[in-house]
């Protein structure tokens, strides 16, 4: 039953990595990048490691791919084309798979002892934050004041320039507030049955 | 492996969760428009009729609506990516179905020596499950408005990403608080913690312990929900009917319901979270069992009553509009009447014959069963409610203040709350 599920969920994730760097569209390369994270996801779900799974949905398939196609959709379909007859592109792209290749097979190669059972609760949320807050504390914590870092990085870029600023916390804002406002200038129009805000 | 039965069990509760949905769907349907029609001082829908006898107050309405969306013709408009295109409704169905996996509503049921918990998957990731899958709505509307080829559908996907992405912070900041407060991730764990009582007398429901979490919980929904007064991704002043502006037909359809599945779920959510869920208020499980004789005497005496109340009512209706009508509808509220009272009769004599005040021990406990599964579906229904008081009665943010109400006075509340409440769960249990 595991092994079915591994193959299919395995397939799926490679065609649609396959689908993401073949795809001319960037916006439906970003879909299928989705749906690659959730294939990915299941295989992780399938090696009982469902924390993992949920976070790789609800971070890279649920926030960071989200933010990406935003980025993607808000800058047009002019600058989505992408060269690939490079032909350094296509000589680092074929290194890179014999690298990947030999260190793969080199992997699968060493794990011939059969793994040791795992406790039921193994993957799960309690386990993997009890080991983050014990033995992993210190990159833990390190990580954490990357994020900060990054997050007063980001805020600092997207500040507005001039005096007395107000919403410049939210790099989202930023860019559709104008758009949006020239928008709803038009909405007078009442909707067909939203009488009583009118 | 599991073992045949145990497929089974889990295939009845699918069934069962799907039945609550799609049942409560033409309901809200219903309830929407006759909803808005009160609160706009209308009769609303009203005309549609079985055999010119039942209306119901409108309830057949929905049915019509679903011959109507399933006759109409399918348009596909010229320029669409067609993979896409049909996958966004697919997708917008499914998640709103799937979410409803993790939700208990009931506590566990005795068949026998069997303890089955009532609930589809007990995963260890609980409520992480919902905000998962929930993140992913987005994608029906991002990819329905981008694969139509159409500027307001493509603008309405837009506006749903920001929208989604800047909100789902808040919630998750909201709900992180409340796995503070139960020291749990699982959603049984927190509804059957919910069941205590602070300070002897109040239930220690999540609204309680976390009053500001409950309403930036809720805000949050309304805008993961896409409903008035976030409804901007389908804004219809401004962009005609936003990101399913090109589906016709069941495509149509199929947005149609995932939006009101999505509110099925999200107040079944919200109840499970912060209203306590399948707990019946003052009445643990033991409880309930333990009672069962007397709590099933009285609400028995109370349906009779009650019964009887709406059989004399119709009755009297029925009187008054005799010979006003001139057709078969009057003939309605008779028929009811005549259901009632023998509704009435039935729960009456079952008072009377059944002695209800003695049953057995498997008895008291499937009542048990009954009652907290009455319970969950009663909140369920009672915050659909609010979604449709609320869509009828503000009117839509403006796009700059949605973003400016999420990001520069929600995010720092909600950070707020965060900080409190794991403050004060390290200084009292600490």
């Amino acid at each position: 039953m595991e092994a079915v599920f591994f193959y299919v969920f395995g397939t799926l994730a490679v065609i649609s990595a396959l689908l993401t760097v073949t795809r001319r569209d960037a916006v439906a390369s970003a879909f299928w990048l989705i749906f690659c994270f959730l294939s990915v996801a299941a295989l992780f779900a399938l090696l009982s490691a469902h924390f993992m799974a949920i976070l790789q949905i609800l971070l890279y398939a649920g926030a960071i791919m989200v933010f990406f196609l935003f980025v993607i959709m808000f800058l047009g379909k002019s600058q989505d084309r992408v060269k690939t007859s490079d032909w350094r592109v296509v000589a680092l792209g074929v290194l890179s798979l014999i690298g990947a290749t030999v260190v793969l097979t080199r992997l699968v190669g060493s794990t011939h002892a059969p793994f040791p059972a795992v406790a039921d609760s193994y993957g799960g949320i309690e386990a993997v934050s009890e080991v983050l807050l014990t033995k992993y504390l210190f990159a833990f914590e390190l990580t954490g004041l990357l994020l900060t870092a990054a997050v007063i990085g980001a805020v600092y870029l997207a500040r507005r320039e001039a005096p007395g600023s107000r919403g410049a916390k939210a790099p989202v804002v930023r860019g559709l507030t104008s758009q949006a406002a020239t928008s709803t200038a038009s909405s007078s129009a009442v909707q067909h049955e939203d009488v009583p805000h009118a | 492996m599991p073992d045949i039965t145990e497929l089974l069990w889990a295939l009845g509760k699918i069934g069962f969760m799907l039945a609550v949905i799609l049942g409560t769907l033409p309901v809200m349907i219903w309830a929407e428009r006759k909803g808005a029609a009160y609160i706009q001082d209308r009769s609303g829908p009203n005309r549609a009729s079985i055999g010119g006898v039942f209306r119901l107050g409108g309830l057949i309405h929905p049915l019509a609506d679903v011959f109507k969306l399933v006759f109409k013709e399918e348009i596909v408009p010229a320029g669409v990516n067609v993979f896409f295109y049909h996958l966004a409704p697919i997708i917008m169905m499914t998640v709103a179905l799937s979410t409803f996996a993790v939700i208990p509503f009931g506590d566990v049921l005795l068949l026998g020596t069997r303890e089955i918990p009532l609930l589809v998957a007990n995963l260890n990731v609980g409520i992480l499950y919902i905000l998962a899958i929930s993140s992913l709505t987005v994608y029906g509307t991002v990819l329905a408005g981008w694969s139509s080829n159409n500027k307001f559908a493509f603008l309405g996907g837009l506006r749903a990403s920001a929208q989604m992405i800047s909100y789902e912070i808040n919630m998750g900041l909201a709900v992180l608080a409340l796995i503070l407060v139960y020291g749990s991730v699982r959603l049984n764990d927190m509804v059957v913690a919910q069941g205590d009582l602070l300070w002897g007398f109040i239930p220690a429901w999540g609204v309680v312990l976390q009053p500001v979490g409950f309403v930036l919980f809720l805000v949050a929904l309304f805008a993961e929900t896409n409903r008035n007064p976030f409804d901007l991704p389908e804004g219809e002043s401004e962009l005609v009917a936003g990101y399913h502006l090109e589906y016709s037909s069941l495509k149509f359809a199929l947005f149609f319901m995932a939006e009101y599945c999505n509110m099925i779920v999200g107040a079944a959510v919200v109840s499970t979270l912060y209203f306590g869920g399948w707990q019946v208020p003052w009445l643990t499980t033991e409880g309930l069992r333990e009672n069962a004789g007397t709590l099933l005497t009285v609400s028995l005496s109370v349906g009779t009553l009650l019964n009887l109340l709406f059989a004399t009512g119709l009755w009297r209706k029925f009187q008054g509009e005799r010979g006003t009508l001139g057709d078969r509808r009057e003939l309605e509220s008779g028929i009811l009447a005549v259901v009632f009272l023998g509704l009435a009769l039935a729960t009456g004599g079952y008072l009377l014959v059944g002695k209800p005040w003695d049953i057995g021990p498997a008895a008291s406990a499937h009542f048990a069963t009954v009652m907290q599964i009455g319970q969950f579906i009663t909140k369920t229904l009672l915050f659909s409610w609010v979604f449709i008081w609320v869509r009828w009665t503000l009117p839509r943010f403006r796009y700059d203040q949605l973003m400016r109400l999420g990001w520069q006075y929600m995010l720092p509340l909600a950070l707020l709350n965060f900080v409190v409440t794991a403050a004060f769960v390290l200084f009292t249990h600490g």
